[in-house]
């Protein structure tokens, strides 16, 4: 609370001295013209008093001629006149006394405090009165009895009165006019002073006026920015956010995502469960109440709750479009008291969906655990009879489906017996060994296999899809045989294991590599059986010359896997490479892929595209020139280069290589089936052979 | 800070109390440990406990009833509900007769002290 006057305070600062000072201002003025005002007032009875006093000498003087004339011609006593010489003879006495020394009147009877003669002219004209009027009161006094009336003191009195009744009307007067001078001057400065205090009280309005002003403008601005910003991020943010009441109706802001996310307006003060009650079953939406109702209630810990919000993921949708909302709820406290709840909707589907994937890798991983247990049962050489068994079945059933889209329809029924008789065998022996992975996974394949024996109309569409089941079997065999490496692999250093094993190695990592970068799936496999006897130098000349190869086979010769099922083929592209001793001191190296072959369809495109070679003399040579030219260096069938081809430069290379080694290499390649690159090398220390020659089957 | 724990499993009672001791959680004094809500109620009234930890699924009294007794006994008491997340309905009643916090089983170690960190802080 403190806290909050403190902040006030120093917000409304400039205003509050502003105000401090116009009250100050004010005070000051109003005392001022208080005291100014009681001045003015004593100086106006100062005036009056004294004009009260000149016409009192006027009244004497006319008394004592009334007096005389009376006295003189009737010898009687005018009583008025008498009268009004007592009368104005005391008041020009008590005056006289007053203005001289100051104080009150007798009697008080005007009660008025009158100050003594203070200016100059005041106390030189006080004293003059005093003086002119001591003899005159002196001589007037008798004459205001009838027991002291005389003739003699009144013709004194009239002579004196004549004599000096001019000189005494001239120093009341000039009383008078002193008094009346410092009337006028005193409410002159009172003016001023009204006028100048009006003034600073108009400009410290004004001040305050314009201060506050800028503030309101300042302020007003702050919040317009405020209400942009919030504004912006209600427009902006992705999640559906909106606020509700505690009445459980929805706020009036809300993020324009909100609709997206839901998929259907939110009407303003709509209720929250009217608006819940469509998408939920009736158990979700009485918890949602019970969770939201806890929220606006002061006794749960909002952290320890959010586990059991009903809402965090809620399914809408119907079957095919299904999808799934979470809500979050969080406390808006005013103070300490909740004053609404915030409410986020996501679209959680992904990470729904996520959750399940996560969810099924896990079980996944569990049933290859149990499998590799299993595996570690049996004895590694027996796994690795079947292994072998079951990737020369494989290839053989492979082999046999590649035909399928040339053979007529009749030999599909035959192919489907020889493929289920092989699957069944797999299928014993995976049962034999414990091997669930393959039974399941061959126990499928046998299904389908049965599903068209029995329906005995088998077209090379069922066939195509039989693939996916070989490529399931394919990968279990590499899988467990992997694990069988490792385990028995594990303990070997890289110095120990043989220079062939290196390569094949290096060579199945080159083409997982390549073949992922691609998106397409590569197996590879060698025999290498003179690899380990050749001199370091030459095997790493060939060694140089499979890993281009390998690229070359993978980017280029190796078909997507759609592309692959399209033909008819597995979707995994094989390369194989075999180093043999073909006797008379020569090596033989060869690398065959069954891709998509050496098209010199391509290889013009590309020859065009080089602009090398003017279009009339590619037209002009024949397919065996065009496909001599991919050992030319810069010639791509790939426009446009990835690291792993388009630079052209692979061949060249190959053939340099294949040169330094005084070897021959050859080609064949068949559309859509293979290419094959077959090197010859002399043993070193045998005679040089010939040079590069093309053989080419289109 | 007095606690009991209820629930009817040992191991868990015995973890609570293990746990009960980390340094995050001073002046924690363990009054007692009980297997139902029945004996929770009776150690409940014996020892007046400021902290509760209370299972749901229990022989002979459930946490909700036991929660409910105790906040007409003790007001402020501060109640954290442990138990599995499948029953959630059954949690929010207990929240609702006055538990202050929920706590899912299976837990570790961290999220149990860090519950009960913040349940009690006021």
């Amino acid at each position: 609370m403190k806290t909050n006057q403190a902040g006030f305070l120093r917000k409304y600062r400039a205003i509050v001295v502003a105000i401090a000072l116009f009250v100050t201002i004010d005070i000051a003025l109003i005392a001022y013209n208080v005291t100014a005002s009681y001045q003015i007032d004593r100086l106006a009875a100062v005036r009056d008093l004294s004009g009260s006093e000149r016409s009192s000498s006027q009244i004497v003087l006319r008394a004592l001629l009334e007096l005389e004339a009376d006295y003189t011609s009737k010898g009687a006593i005018n009583a008025d006149a008498q009268k009004a010489l007592r009368e104005r003879a005391t008041l020009i006495n008590d005056a006289t006394r007053v203005f001289r020394e100051g104080g009150r009147m007798p009697g008080n009877v005007d009660g008025i405090e009158y100050p003594a003669a203070s200016t100059p002219a005041a106390i030189r004209a006080a004293e003059k009165i005093s003086s002119l009027w001591q003899p005159y009161y002196a001589l007037v006094t008798p004459l205001t009895s009838n027991a002291t009336f005389d003739g003699e003191p009144l013709a004194k009195a009239v002579a004196y009165a004549r004599a000096n009744n001019g000189e005494l009307f001239g120093a009341i007067n000039d009383l008078v006019n002193d008094a009346q001078d410092r009337v006028n001057a005193e409410t002159n400065v009172l003016r001023i002073a009204q006028v100048v205090g009006i003034l600073l009280a108009l400009a410290n309005f004004i001040f305050t006026a314009l201060l506050a002003f800028r503030r309101l403008i300042a302020s007003d601005r702050v919040i317009a920015k405020a209400q942009k910003e919030t504004g912006d991020i209600l427009a902006t943010v992705k999640e559906g956010l909106f606020l509700i009441t505690p009445d459980y109706k929805v706020g009036e802001q809300m993020s324009a995502s909100l609709k997206d996310v839901l998929r259907k307006d939110v009407p303003i003060g709509q209720n929250l469960f009217d608006m819940l009650g469509p998408m939920v079953t009736p158990q979700t939406l009485e918890a949602a109440r019970d969770y939201v109702e806890l929220l606006f209630g002061k006794r749960v810990k909002e952290s320890l709750v959010y586990s059991l919000n009903p809402l965090s993921e809620v399914e809408v949708g119907s079957e095919g479009a299904k999808r799934y909302l979470g809500f979050q709820f969080n406390r808006v406290l005013e103070g300490e008291d909740v004053s609404y709840l915030l409410v986020t909707v996501q679209d959680a589907t992904e990470r729904v969906n996520l959750a399940a994937q996560v969810a099924a890798a896990k079980s996944r991983t569990r049933e290859e655990m149990e499998v590799l247990l299993r595996v570690l049962s049996n004895d590694p050489t027996d796994v690795r009879e079947f292994l072998r068994r079951t990737e020369s079945a494989l290839e053989q059933i492979n082999d046999g489906l590649r035909q399928v889209s040339r053979r007529t329809g009749e030999n599909y029924l035959a192919l489907v017996n020889a493929v289920f008789r092989s699957v069944h065998s797999i299928k014993s022996e995976s049962a034999a060994l414990n091997l669930e992975m393959f039974e399941g996974i061959a126990h499928d394949f046998e299904t389908d296999l049965i599903a068209l024996r029995d329906r005995g109309d088998v077209e090379g569409a069922d066939m195509v899809k039989l693939t996916l089941h070989l490529d399931d079997l394919f990968e279990s065999v590499n899988s467990v045989r992997g694990f069988l490496d490792r385990i028995s692999g594990g303990g070997v250093s890289e110095a120990e294991r043989s220079a062939s094993a290196r390569f094949v190695e290096s060579l199945r990592g080159l083409g997982r590599r390549i073949a992922a970068d691609q998106g397409k799936e590569v197996k590879v496999t060698a025999e290498l059986p003179v690899f380990d006897r050749l001199p370091e130098a030459m095997a790493d000349e060939i060694r140089g010359i499979g890993l281009q190869l390998l690229r070359n086979a993978v980017a280029h010769g190796i078909e997507e896997p759609d592309e692959r099922k399209q033909l008819g083929k597995s979707a995994i592209g094989l390369v194989h490479f075999s180093c043999r001793d073909v006797g008379q001191r020569t090596i033989e190296f060869t690398v065959r892929d069954d891709g998509r072959g050496v098209s010199p369809k391509r290889i013009r495109e590309a020859l065009a595209r080089s602009g090398r070679y003017a279009q009339a003399d590619i037209d002009a040579m024949s397919d065996r020139d065009v496909v001599m030219k991919i050992f030319e260096p810069g010639v791509s069938t790939i426009s446009g280069s990835t690291r792993d081809a388009g630079h052209g430069a692979g061949m060249d290379v190959v053939i340099n290589r294949v040169n330094a080694l005084s070897g021959r290499i050859s080609m064949s390649t068949q559309g859509h089936s293979h290419t094959e690159f077959r090197m010859r090398f002399p043993m070193p220390g045998s005679a040089v052979s010939e040079t590069a020659v093309l053989r080419q089957t289109a | 800070m007095k606690l009991l724990i209820v629930d009817d499993s040992n191991v868990i009672r015995q973890r609570i109390a293990r746990l009960a001791a980390d340094a995050r959680l001073p002046n924690m004094d363990i009054v007692g440990q009980a297997r139902n809500g029945a004996e929770a109620l009776l150690m409940f009234q014996r020892e007046k406990p400021d902290v509760v930890t209370m299972d749901l699924t229990m022989p002979e009294l459930g946490g909700v009833e036991a929660t409910e007794q105790m906040v007409a006994l003790k007001n402020d008491v501060v109640i954290l509900v442990v138990s599995a997340l499948s029953d959630k309905p059954t949690a929010l009643r207990a929240l609702k007769k006055g538990a202050q916090g929920f706590l899912y089983k299976p837990f570790t170690d961290d999220q149990l002290v860090t519950a009960l960190q913040e349940v009690v802080r006021p």
